[in-house]
């Protein structure tokens, strides 16, 4: 490059406006963690002009970094800082940094080194992409689902009570009437759909109180599937049906228990619950895992469901027509897999079964910028 | 045979499920007298008043307007009078939550239970309270 800035190469000059136009901030830090080159996008994004930024280091106190949890983020200990010291890349490490006028800004950080630690033409490069919309966004929407899971705890609390009188008091009615009374039969249906009221509110008060209680340790699949298959094994005796499992006993994941027991009752359950009476009830359990991710499938040869149904089984209340129950089941099952970061995969042929599959990865992974 | 004719205090601010236990008990055969005060307050100072015969268990809701029932029975176990801070208190509450029921027993609730859904649960709760409160327990009396 010539003295007066110019640049002297065409590929000195593309590198240039490729630094330009990035929307992404870029600064390069020598060996000795001084600031060398920055672009544009890194000048908007932390409030500072190059001239203010150039031969500061991370330890200058201009910085003032914090944690997503609010605490501070001291200079040797911030992703470029890490770089020129162990010569590994960093990624994804999001950083508040106040502005000079006080503003918090979030950003997404990602760092590589340029040579050997030590060497004096070593570069840290860290390019950092503005999230603070994108964190705002995302809080906003966490506090509008708090906002809603307290209502409908409340809600769901409040109806407990008049359901209860409710059935005492038509108890009660049915008790004063002669026997052979017409009305008898009627009192009967109220009570009858105080029950189902009663039920559907207890689940969707347990369908609030999932997120509230997530606790993910790791453990055992085979163990969790076991305590499933042995919690519906009553059922399962009566129909007459059976229940194999397939699942590597080394297999480990970090998950919720407790909640992951409970989906798999709920799917073992569907699975003998409409089950084709014609044939004898197969239904089956397997587990496996990459690096990454868990994979619980359960496959039935039930009565299977219709294509049209699949999509809105995962939704709280929509249950198929001419079935039992309140369709809570499928939308608490994906709930939990949803709370693990997962997704459950129904896959479905009428009159022939029903494979539903649980993804969830193994490892406990914070969303970029949630906490 | 114990004592069995003493008051039943109800503190619940339902004035239904107060009417709804009192009928189940009476069609188990409770034959107490039934004192109904409908806030922790007014509870208290039923309890404060000189009587002769203080009731021999209270019955006591948790979700109450002002005084709540985990307040109301922290109150009586504070009580100044040793005898009132004796009565056996069982907890009736539509809540199960973990959080109500450890909080009712660290402020020395003798029993807690989830009130019940229909007649038939009633009928049973009412039977148990009668057999063992109103039964085979002895009650304070002095």
């Amino acid at each position: 490059m010539s003295p007066d800035g110019v640049p002297d190469t065409f590929d000195e000059a593309l590198r240039r406006s490729i630094l330009a136009v990035l929307p992404d901030g870029v600064v390069v830090q020598d060996a000795k963690g001084v600031i060398i080159e920055v672009n544009a996008a890194a000048e908007r994004i932390l409030g500072l002009t190059a001239d203010q930024m150039m031969g500061l280091t991370s330890a200058d106190p201009t910085w003032r970094a914090i944690h997503p949890d609010g605490s501070d983020w001291p200079g040797d200990s911030h992703p470029v800082s890490v770089v020129r010291a162990t010569g590994e890349a960093v990624s994804d490490a999001v950083m508040g940094i106040y502005k000079p006028d006080g503003r918090l800004t979030w950003i997404l950080i990602n760092a590589i080194p340029v040579g050997q630690v030590g060497d004096s033409d070593f570069r840290a490069v860290v390019t950092f992409a503005d999230v603070t919309e994108l964190r705002e966004a995302h809080e906003a929407l966490q506090a509008s689902n708090n906002a809603l899971r307290e209502l409908a705890a409340i809600a769901s609390h409040e109806l407990q009570s008049p359901l209860r009188r409710i059935g005492a008091y038509a108890d009660l009615v049915v008790d004063s009437l002669a026997a052979d009374s017409p009305a008898v039969d009627m009192v009967a249906r109220i009570v009858a759909n105080v029950a189902l009221m009663r039920e559907v509110t207890a689940e969707l008060t347990s369908l609030i109180r999932l997120e509230a209680d997530l606790d993910r340790a790791r453990v055992a699949v085979a163990g969790l599937v076991e305590q499933a298959v042995a919690l519906v094994a009553e059922l399962a005796d009566r129909q007459g049906a059976t229940v194999d499992t397939e699942v590597p006993e080394d297999l480990v994941a970090d998950v919720d228990a407790g909640q992951i027991v409970s989906l798999l009752v709920h799917l073992l359950t569907n699975s003998l619950k409409y089950r084709e009476p014609s044939r004898e009830t197969r239904v089956s359990v397997s587990a496996w895992a990459d690096a990454a991710l868990l994979r619980i499938r359960v496959t039935d040869n039930g009565v299977g469901i219709a294509e049209e149904h699949l999509e809105r089984l995962l939704t709280p209340f929509q249950h198929l027509p001419g079935s039992q129950g309140h369709g809570m089941g499928l939308a608490v099952s994906s709930r939990i897999a949803q709370l693990h970061g997962g997704s459950i995969a129904i896959a479905s042929e009428e009159d022939r079964g029903t494979t539903v599959t649980v993804t969830i990865p193994r490892r406990l992974i914070e969303a970029v910028g949630s906490r | 045979m114990p004592e069995t004719n003493l008051p039943i205090l109800i503190v619940d601010d339902s004035a239904e499920d107060v009417e709804l236990i009192a009928v189940y008990a009476s069609r188990v055969g409770i034959t107490n007298p039934i004192i109904h005060r409908s806030t922790g307050r007014a509870a208290l100072d039923y309890l404060d008043e000189p009587r002769s015969q203080l009731p021999g268990l209270i019955l006591m809701d948790i979700r109450m307007p002002g005084l709540d029932g985990h307040e109301t029975l922290s109150r009586i176990r504070a009580h100044q009078d040793r005898r009132v801070r004796m009565i056996p208190v069982v907890v009736m509450s539509t809540s199960d939550a973990d959080s109500d029921v450890a909080r009712a027993y660290s402020y020395y609730a003798n029993s807690y239970i989830v009130k019940p859904p229909d007649g038939a649960g009633l009928t049973v709760v009412l039977q148990l309270l009668k057999d063992y409160w109103l039964g085979v327990v002895k009650l304070p009396t002095a």
